[in-house]
Parts: structure tokens; C-alpha cells; sequence
């Protein structure tokens, strides 16, 4: 028995340092955004990663994989973040990983997925919290930063940005990850098999409508005139209609990227074009 | 005897591009967000410009730390322009006000593109690719899903920043011409179009709304799906973005609201 509470405790301190790689302004794993916010952070990747660290890696890729189809459009436009994901991912994930390789309880293939679903969507709400502590803790860091500067210091005003702020952000993050798998785990089966039906659907109905909201941040941000939603419509058309797969998709639309930059003659472009024509009516009168 | 005029060599410049890569979003806070990573990533340049005189660095620093917020790969665009410009403000060519002005003025327009091709496009596509491919053949998991999304994203998201950092340092002042002028507007509504229709794709594919109502023994979700497939789908994306549209409503707020719309709706029987 000892060894196994061992493992658990070694797994559950690795996914609460990955819950801290992956949040995004983490610097340590290839860059604040791109390896922590982009990579670390996505399902897809977590998968692989709590794979590794419960034992499974291939339960991990495809509980990952199904987990990332919620969040495919988790987005962080203007600072508005639709979902924070370190916790979904590595408190989430690792969790139905383990549920999945309980032998004592019976379930079928599809369930760990539901309740890594579940738990992912639940998790990326309260993430949202961590996000916002941090972003609020990191003010005094950087006033503090400052000060720094004006005394001239810059090596300290670099301890003082990113080493004293990532170590509040390293508490944020590691603390609840480390406590729910290390603590949860073992009630969370038991939970799971006590949660009435009619809850887990409705969860299950949240995690649908989530993708939403990332799509809707990201269309407030791409739709600059009312009637370039008309392709939003054509692109949702021809998969909900054609079913088309991503690839096809994405070169129709270059082809009407292009078309649009070509051939576009009024709108924007109109002050260039009207001084082109002038130029040309200035030719023929000469 | 007129003194040299200092010019930041390329040693510099990529310690600048690395600084920016790793601290874009350290320290990230609700008052200037990447202002402190945009900072830290101009220490190298405030080094070489003004060696040996910490009171002119920390100078030159404190005009970065103000609020900033980019997309930061296609961003990296712009720290390479603040470092020329900076060049310029060291060799007394420019003033130091037009630095931050032009950073400011940049901001909207750049990332208004950078999220279009990053968070509209390449993560989207690259994503529901990876997806696609972890499930292999028996469905049994598959390595190739997720190391394709690595191995393709860490590539093209480093290359192009490396590249538009080093071509903003390069452009200077002409960048801002390029940027500001008419024929980027075009490119911009060219992008957001390719970035819209794969987003609509991203919403058939991804948001499931269907409704186990039955009217007279006949489902009504497939009588919807005969008249336009998906209906639910849009109509929830179209619900969320014109809320979006009020100023006062947050994504948390929007993300709560969701969550207990969907719980009451699934108890009732309607999702």
C-alpha cells in the first residue's frame, strides 16, 4: 500500500507543476504564450502529458482528444480569456485517466470520457478565478517593478517581474491541482458513481454549448462589418450542410480570401480606387 | 569631433526576440498586461544603446512599461520596429514620445490580424487536425494526434516571430507606412474572411446543441435538421455573440449565464 500512495503523491505533485507550466505567463516551458498558453494548456497535448504521468499514455490521447473538441475554440481575445484550461487540463484529464484504470468499478469505454468532460468544463470556469487572482496579484509586482527602475536596478526590476510573480502564480496553480488529485482522486470515483443522471447530462449539454464562447470573442473580434458575416454562414454551411472536412475547408477559404483581395472594389479600397479612376479619366482628356 | 552613432548588432536583436518569446505574458496583470514582457524584452537593446549608464537604460525602460496588448507572435512585429526606433532616439534622430505613440497607434490594427491568423486560423485548423488524427485506426489512441499539433504549431508560431521581428527592426519607419497604409486593410479583411469561414466550419463541427423534444411521436430535432442542419448550433453562437455586443456583459458573466441556462434547460427536458 505504501508504494501506491507514493506513486499517487509523485503524480499528483507532476500534474500540479504542468497545472503551473501550462497557465498562461508562465515563461519556463517555451514562452509565457506559446508553449504554457498554446501548447501545455491545450487537451490535445494535456492528454498526452497526463498520459504519461497516470500510466496510460494512449487512454490519455484519446480522452485528450475528445476533451479538446470543448475547447477547440478557447481563446483569449483582448485579455477576455473564454476559458482557462491548466486546471481542466491536468486536474480533469489525470483524474478520468485514473477512473478509467480503476478495475473495482465497471464502466464502459464512453465513460471516462463523459466524465472528463464534465470535470474539464466545471474546471474551466474556476480556472477563470485563478486567471483573475493572478492578474490581480501581478499589479503589485509590477508597481513594485517599477520602483525598481527608478533606482536604477533592472536586474532587480527582472527578480522582481518574473521571478517574485511566478512564485505567487506557482502557488495559484499548484496548490489546487496538487490537492485534488492527491486528496480527490479517491472521492471523486466514489462521487462519479453516486452523481444523479439528470446532472451529469446536463453537464454533458454545458460542455456542447461552451465551444460557443470562444467562437462568439473570436467573431466580435474578426466581424468589423456586418456583412462579412455572410461568410461565417458559408463556412458553417458547408460542414453542417456538406459535411466537408477542415482541410477543403479552409482552402475555400483562401479562395475567397483571395477573391476579396482581387477583386474588391468598393468598400475600404474605395478611396484608392476612385483616385485610380480619376487618373485614368485625367488620361483620356489628354 | 562628431561622436559614432551606435547601432544595435544582431546578437542583440535576437537576445531582444528571445526575451519577448519566453516573457511576452510574465508578470501579465489587469493594469498593462504585457507591458512588464514588452519591457524586458527592450533590456538588451537599452544595454547596447546606452552602455555603461544605468540611469539613461532604466530611462529608456520606463517608457515600455505602459499598457500593452498584442497578439504576441504576429506582435513581435512591433518590438522589432521599437528597437530601431529606439536606435533612433539614442542617435538623437527622433523623439522618445513618437516610440511610444506608434506602439500605441499599432496595437489595435496588429492585433486584430494576429488573432485572426493565429487564434482563427492556424490553432483551429492544426487542432481539429490533431484531434482527427489521435484517435487512430482502432480507436484505440494514436501518438501521431498530439505530436502532430506540436511539431506543426512550435515551428510556424517561432518562424514567423523570429521573422517579423527582424523585418520590423529592418523596415523601421516604412513598417509603419506598410501597416497604417490602404492595401493592409484589404489584407486584413482578406485574412478575416479565411479565418470567419473556418470559425463557421469550427462552430458546425464543435458546438452540439439538440433537443430531445418529440411533437406527436415526431423528434423534433430531425424535422430542424431537414430544414437547416445545425440550427440550434447557430442560433447559440448567434445568442452568445450579440450578447457579447453590450459592453457590460464579461465572459464570465456570459460563461455563468451559459452554465445555468444549460442545467435549467437540461432539466427541463428542452436540451
Amino acid at each position: 500500500m505504501g508504494s501506491v500512495d507514493n506513486s499517487l503523491l509523485i503524480q499528483a505533485v507532476l500534474c500540479g507543476i504542468f497545472a503551473y507550466l501550462a497557465a498562461q505567463g508562465t515563461p519556463w516551458f517555451l514562452g509565457a504564450q506559446t508553449g504554457s498558453f498554446y501548447l501545455l494548456s491545450r487537451p490535445l497535448v494535456a492528454g498526452l502529458v497526463s498520459g504519461i504521468i497516470m500510466g496510460d499514455v494512449y487512454k490519455g490521447i484519446t480522452i485528450g482528444a475528445a476533451v479538446q473538441t470543448v475547447f477547440l475554440s478557447c481563446v483569449a481575445v483582448g485579455g477576455a480569456v473564454s476559458a482557462d484550461l491548466p486546471f481542466a487540463s491536468y486536474i480533469g484529464i489525470p483524474i478520468a485517466i485514473q477512473f478509467s484504470l480503476q478495475e473495482s468499478i465497471s464502466h464502459t469505454s464512453s465513460e471516462p470520457v463523459t466524465v472528463a468532460i464534465t470535470l474539464a468544463s466545471a474546471l474551466a470556469v474556476l480556472g477563470l478565478f485563478a486567471h483573475n487572482a493572478m492578474n490581480s496579484i501581478n499589479m503589485l509586482w509590477l508597481h513594485r517593478g517599477l520602483k525598481d527602475l527608478d533606482n536604477n536596478n533592472i536586474k532587480k526590476y527582472f527578480v522582481t517581474s518574473f521571478i517574485f510573480s511566478q512564485i505567487t502564480t506557482f502557488f495559484i496553480r499548484f496548490t489546487p491541482a496538487f490537492l485534488a488529485i492527491w486528496l480527490g482522486s479517491n472521492y471523486v470515483n466514489d462521487l462519479i458513481a453516486n452523481l444523479p443522471e439528470k446532472l451529469l447530462h446536463s453537464l454533458s449539454v454545458l460542455g456542447g454549448v461552451l465551444p460557443a464562447l470562444g467562437i462568439a470573442i473570436l467573431m466580435q473580434q474578426t466581424i468589423k462589418k456586418n456583412m462579412l458575416f455572410i461568410y461565417f454562414l458559408t463556412g458553417f454551411m458547408f460542414v453542417s450542410a456538406l459535411h466537408i472536412n477542415m482541410i477543403s475547408l479552409s482552402i475555400i477559404g483562401a479562395l475567397l480570401a483571395y477573391f476579396h483581395y482581387n477583386y474588391d472594389s468598393n468598400g475600404e479600397n474605395r478611396v484608392a480606387s476612385s483616385k485610380n479612376n480619376q487618373n485614368q479619366d485625367d488620361e483620356e482628356v489628354l | 569631433m562628431k561622436e559614432q552613432e551606435v547601432k544595435i548588432n544582431k546578437r542583440v536583436l535576437k537576445k531582444s526576440f528571445w526575451n519577448w518569446f519566453f516573457f511576452q505574458l510574465g508578470c501579465m496583470n489587469f493594469e498593462t498586461i504585457q507591458g512588464p514582457g514588452f519591457t524586458q524584452s527592450m533590456v538588451p537593446i537599452a544595454e547596447a544603446l546606452y552602455p555603461n549608464d544605468k540611469k539613461k537604460q532604466s530611462e529608456m525602460l520606463k517608457r515600455h512599461v505602459h499598457f500593452y496588448n498584442i497578439e504576441p507572435h504576429v506582435g513581435s512585429v512591433v518590438n522589432g520596429m521599437a528597437a530601431s526606433f529606439e536606435e533612433g532616439v539614442a542617435n538623437g534622430k527622433i523623439s522618445p514620445e513618437i516610440v511610444r505613440t506608434t506602439k500605441v497607434g499599432l496595437m489595435g490594427p496588429i492585433a486584430g490580424i494576429g488573432d485572426a491568423i493565429i487564434q482563427g486560423m492556424i490553432l483551429p485548423l492544426l487542432l481539429s487536425i490533431g484531434i482527427s488524427l489521435s484517435y487512430g485506426p482502432s480507436n484505440t489512441g494514436s501518438l501521431i494526434g498530439p505530436l502532430f499539433y506540436i511539431f506543426t504549431f512550435l515551428p510556424v508560431a517561432i518562424g514567423l516571430s523570429y521573422w517579423l521581428y527582424m523585418k520590423g527592426y529592418e523596415l523601421g519607419f516604412s513598417s509603419v507606412e506598410i501597416i497604417m497604409g490602404p492595401h493592409i486593410k484589404k489584407i486584413t479583411t482578406s485574412l478575416n474572411i479565411l479565418a470567419l469561414v473556418i470559425i463557421g466550419g469550427i462552430s458546425a463541427s464543435y458546438i452540439s446543441v439538440e433537443t430531445p423534444i418529440k411533437i406527436g411521436g415526431m423528434a423534433l430535432q430531425s424535422q430542424l435538421d431537414n430544414v437547416f442542419p445545425k440550427v440550434l448550433s447557430l442560433l447559440t453562437v448567434i445568442f452568445c455573440y450579440s450578447l457579447l455586443k453590450f459592453p457590460k456583459v464579461t465572459t464570465l458573466k456570459l460563461m455563468s449565464l451559459l452554465l445555468v441556462v444549460s442545467i435549467t434547460f437540461s432539466y427541463l427536458g428542452i436540451l
